[in-house]
């Protein structure tokens, strides 16, 4: 009987540190799960107080430097000129208009001039079919762009070499009175007209239409004429371009017409530069 | 209470990852932007390579000029609501030899805009200089394989040796 009590008072205390045991065990674990959680709340609360502080720092740097732009009393200057890769005075041509012949088709390949410029132009086009027949792209006739709404600073025309063959002043007189319609268009516009460019010894001895470099010396003295009768800007890029014989250089088109980027970029430096 | 302190510990770790920063959404539009980077730069090598390949292998009556995507596009009345991107060259205005390859959004208002320029140049040219009038009759536009791209190519070669040429991209392109 005593060692019956006995084995059950040591099943008793064995049990019972058990449950101690146990007991103890669920108290640590509590304990280290509370201590992860404190952690948690910590590492939780600081990383959201230096993200919100780092963006009130970058709002109130923000604002301070915009204070800082308004409350100044210095006056804007004016724009100083901006040159594109190629040395063309991009500010010289912004908010220009090019129109006219073949030689306005070809600028557009080489992108010299502002990606804002309004090329209106065809090959082949004469003062006739500008006031007849859209530009290429275009869906009204080549003078109606003119009154499509946008105001143009500057406004420089090629035409003549398609009315190389025109019989007498009919060129000139056309010329005169489409620019004069465009100047009720565009009334604040400088408007520039290029004289035709000279051609090769080779083209101009083929007669191609009747273009031989002596005509179109004649017809940019008319031009010039007509640049004066319309209160408007001569631009002799013949000079420019014609060599010591005073033809376009053989090498530089392939008809001895045409010439490619080089020529163009000689022309408009000359633009910027005289004009 | 030990309950309480646990779900305040889980709103906090949330809070924190929606901090004021705001970097997490950063780092997921900049994957994004990554990804259509790297899609827009394999679209552009197939316009960029197939007009590089025409330029190089073809054979036109003068040296082509490249042309930038935009000039491409503006050239054929085009823009980026049916274009991903384009490539060209292009000659004087002597010639009526050009490259444009499109990679599309709409390959048949690219085809349609192609048939445009080739009927309106045949109209300009054919008093202007009625010699390259055959170049154009020769044309070819061509969509290449079953891809997006649509190429277009005036030139002195003959319109059956510049599709065995586009042809043979399409096939290396797949």
């Amino acid at each position: 009987m005593a060692v019956d009590r006995k084995r059950i008072e040591d099943i008793k205390r064995r049990s019972e540190e058990r449950e101690r045991k146990a007991k103890r065990r669920i108290f640590m674990l509590r304990r280290v799960l509370l201590a992860l959680a404190a952690l948690a709340i910590i590492a939780a609360a600081v990383f959201a107080v230096r993200g919100c502080v780092g963006s009130i720092r970058k709002k109130h740097a923000e604002n301070a430097a915009l204070k800082a732009a308004e409350s100044t009393a210095v006056p804007t200057p004016a724009p100083s000129p901006s040159y594109n890769e190629k040395g063309i005075n991009e500010t010289f041509f912004s908010n220009s208009a090019f129109f006219g012949n073949s030689f306005i088709e070809g600028m557009k390949v080489y992108e010299l001039v502002p990606s804002d410029t309004d090329y209106i132009s065809k090959v082949g086009f004469t003062v006739s079919q500008a006031s007849t027949e859209a530009a290429d792209g275009g869906t009204v006739p080549a003078i109606e762009e003119f009154s499509s709404g946008r105001q143009y600073d500057k406004i420089f025309m090629m035409f003549g070499e398609n009315e190389i063959g025109w019989i007498g002043d009919a060129f000139f007189e056309q010329y005169e009175a489409m620019i004069n319609k465009i100047k009720e268009m565009q009334p604040d516009a400088k408007i520039y007209l290029m004289s035709i460019t000279p051609i090769s010894k080779t083209a101009s001895d083929r007669a191609d239409d009747g273009l031989t470099l002596s005509k179109i010396k004649a017809y940019n003295s008319g031009i010039k004429t007509v640049a004066a009768n319309t209160n408007s800007t001569y631009v002799d890029l013949f000079t420019v371009i014609a060599g010591p014989d005073g033809y376009l250089p053989e090498n530089a088109a392939t008809d001895g017409v045409h010439f490619g980027e080089d020529y163009y970029i000689k022309c408009l430096k000359y633009m910027q530069e005289q004009i | 209470m030990k309950k309480l302190l646990m779900l305040t510990a889980g709103l906090m770790c949330i809070l924190a990852l929606t901090a004021c920063g705001g970097s997490t959404a950063g780092d997921t539009s900049g994957d994004t932007a990554q990804t259509e980077a790297s899609q827009t730069g394999e679209t552009e090598n197939m316009a960029v390579k197939t007009a590089a390949i025409l330029n190089e292998t073809a054979h036109f009556a003068e040296d082509l000029t490249e042309m930038s995507s935009d000039a491409v596009m503006r050239r054929y009345g085009l823009d980026g609501e049916t274009v991903v991107n384009a490539a060209g060259y292009a000659g004087t205005p002597a010639v009526v030899d050009e490259i444009a390859v499109f990679e599309a959004k709409d390959v048949d208002k690219v085809i349609e805009a192609a048939n445009a320029r080739i009927e309106s140049q045949k109209t300009n040219y054919s008093s202007y200089a009625p010699d390259q009038v055959p170049k154009l009759d020769d044309a070819v536009i061509m969509r290449l394989g079953n891809s997006d791209c649509v190429a277009v190519c005036v030139s002195e070669d003959t319109s059956e040796t510049i599709s065995n040429i586009l042809s043979a991209v399409a096939d290396d392109a797949e």
